[in-house]
């Protein structure tokens, strides 16, 4: 299926999460990437090309030196993909699997430097580098095209807070207050690995018998693990980041995340939320993911998302396999609405014609 | 966090060691406390474990690890399995004791998510979390009181209550 064409298109970026497990289904994701990438730049010469990748490029424990050839090649493949336009830029988020025992280890800041490290090596040119970098929190602005950036930041870092390193965390929620009120005529897409949104399983939707009969289910319900949205931690680490944002007085267009294997495109409201929110964390793994408040689409299917910008408009296109083992297709597409009284709309696109 | 699946097997191992003893073993099962005290007994130790679990990651902001989880799971279960076993000598004590504990774990669980409605802590984690929190503490309040209350009639019988022999 072929979404609508949207003219004039300045820059798009390609959302893909989680997929740092070698699977088939990541294989299709990948090849399609590429396959797209090619046809955005054949398409759209003059736009820029950016990769998202959200985090947990490396499982499990991220980057280890004594198994560099096993953990390169969960990497090489993502970079390879990416390079399917040749303009294209790719950054690397770390997710909590990158940080190899958790932020909080004395020895995970040294995984993130690895990934670092390795990714600079297959990409001298630095088309391709892990952002925020030094194992630090950010926030680092990606500018994608006139009038939109992308503001990155490293979740695995606020919620473990390692003291002593960055500056702390009140220093980086100033600093994302700072950078939001500095750039706030523009269309702002904030980025993690940790969702502000979901209806995924890290928000509990895993049934009594997943993992064991109700032991993994009340530890998520009870918010036992920091990974799960109910933890304190985690919850905590939400309200600062509505709380920082809020105190800019802006709102970002969305926010980008993966941790949930699934997909999902989900408007919220209230104060301190960007205006969306993009759940794309199934390169790799799928996992159920159920309509929450404000869900325009959700799908456990692997796949991917791309954001369309122009002058005037953004849209947000879902690809996705239908059923196991079949080919990605464009399976759900809407415009961005950025004003709070239309974010309820987000029509879905009539997805035309085949491929 | 993902619990591993030896937490769960090994519980499911325990449930299955104590439902299906040798008959000879079994024809000691003439004591008050029977299949149901067992099964009882495996709610408890679920519940224990699951409060336990509950206070202590929950007091973490989160376990970061998935072995804290598992450790403070298994031991909260451990430990009251192992209390519960530990009374076989004395049938009608722990009947008392496993059935005490269950009335209490329902009780605390409900005084639990009673506080938590009560002090206003909104979420649905929270409220969950107080009432295993207070479940646990109710089995393990209930569990104590039955252990040391004496019966209103004595056991005519020395039969051990469960036909269970640890390898110890």
């Amino acid at each position: 299926m072929e979404p609508p064409v949207l003219t004039g298109i300045s820059g798009s970026v390609f959302l893909v999460g989680d997929a740092g497990i070698l699977s088939p289904g990541r294989d299709s994701v990948l090849a399609h990437l590429a396959r797209e990438l090619r046809r955005h730049e054949a398409d759209t010469p003059d736009a820029s090309r950016t990769v998202l990748f959200l985090g947990d490029n490396i499982y499990e424990v991220g980057a280890r030196e004594e198994f560099r050839t096993e953990d390169q090649q969960k990497l090489m493949p993502q970079l390879e993909a990416a390079r399917g336009a040749a303009d294209a830029r790719a950054y690397f988020l770390p997710g909590n699997h990158d940080w190899a025992m958790g932020a909080d280890h004395p020895e995970a800041v040294e995984s993130i430097r690895r990934q670092q490290a390795w990714l600079h090596e297959l990409a001298p040119d630095s088309s391709a580098r892990l952002v925020p970098a030094d194992g630090c929190p950010g926030p680092e602005l990606i500018p994608v095209s006139p009038g939109v950036s992308l503001i990155l930041i490293d979740t695995e870092w606020l919620l473990r807070g390692p003291e002593g390193t960055c500056g702390g965390e009140e220093r980086f929620y100033e600093k994302l207050t700072d950078l939001l009120r500095a750039h706030s005529k523009e269309r702002l897409v904030l980025a993690a690995h940790h969702p502000m949104a979901t209806g995924g399983a890290h928000a509990g939707n895993v049934s009594g018998l997943d993992g064991g009969p109700f032991i993994r289910y009340l530890a998520i319900k009870a918010g036992l693990s920091i990974q799960d949205l109910a933890s304190p931690r985690y919850s905590a680490m939400l309200t600062r980041l509505r709380e920082a944002i809020s105190a800019s007085g802006v709102q970002p267009l969305g926010f980008a995340a993966g941790h949930d294997h699934s997909l999902q495109v989900i408007g919220m409201t209230g104060e301190g939320q960007p205006a969306w929110q993009f759940v794309s964390g199934s390169a790799s793994k799928s996992s159920k993911a159920r309509r929450i408040e404000g869900t325009r689409y959700a799908s456990d299917q692997h796949g991917y998302m791309r954001l369309d910008f122009t002058p005037m408009a953004s849209r947000v296109t879902v690809f996705a396999q239908t059923a196991a083992d079949t080919p990605l297709r464009a399976v759900f597409t809407c415009e961005l609405a950025e004003e709070p009284e239309s974010i309820t709309t987000c029509a879905e696109a009539p997805l035309l014609g085949s491929r | 966090m993902s619990t591993p699946r030896s937490v769960t097997a090994g519980a499911f191992l325990a449930v299955a060691v104590f439902l299906t003893a040798p008959s000879a073993l079994n024809a000691q099962f003439s004591g008050p406390c029977r299949v149901g005290c067992a099964a009882t007994l495996m709610l408890d130790s679920y519940l224990v474990a699951s409060g336990t679990a509950v206070a202590i990651g929950r007091s973490m902001g989160g376990f970061s690890r998935t072995s804290q989880g598992v450790i403070s799971w298994g031991s909260g279960f451990v430990f009251t399995a192992g209390a519960g076993i530990a009374l076989q000598g004395d049938g009608n004590r722990q009947r008392r004791a496993v059935y005490g504990g269950a009335i209490g774990g329902a009780l605390g669980g409900v005084v639990g998510l009673g506080v938590a409605v009560g002090i206003g802590k909104g979420s649905a984690a929270d409220r969950l979390s107080a009432a295993l929190i207070g479940g646990g503490i109710g089995v393990l309040a209930g569990g104590a009181l039955g252990a040391i209350t004496r019966g209103s009639t004595q056991d005519p019988s020395p039969t051990p209550l469960f036909a269970l022999r640890l390898p110890l």
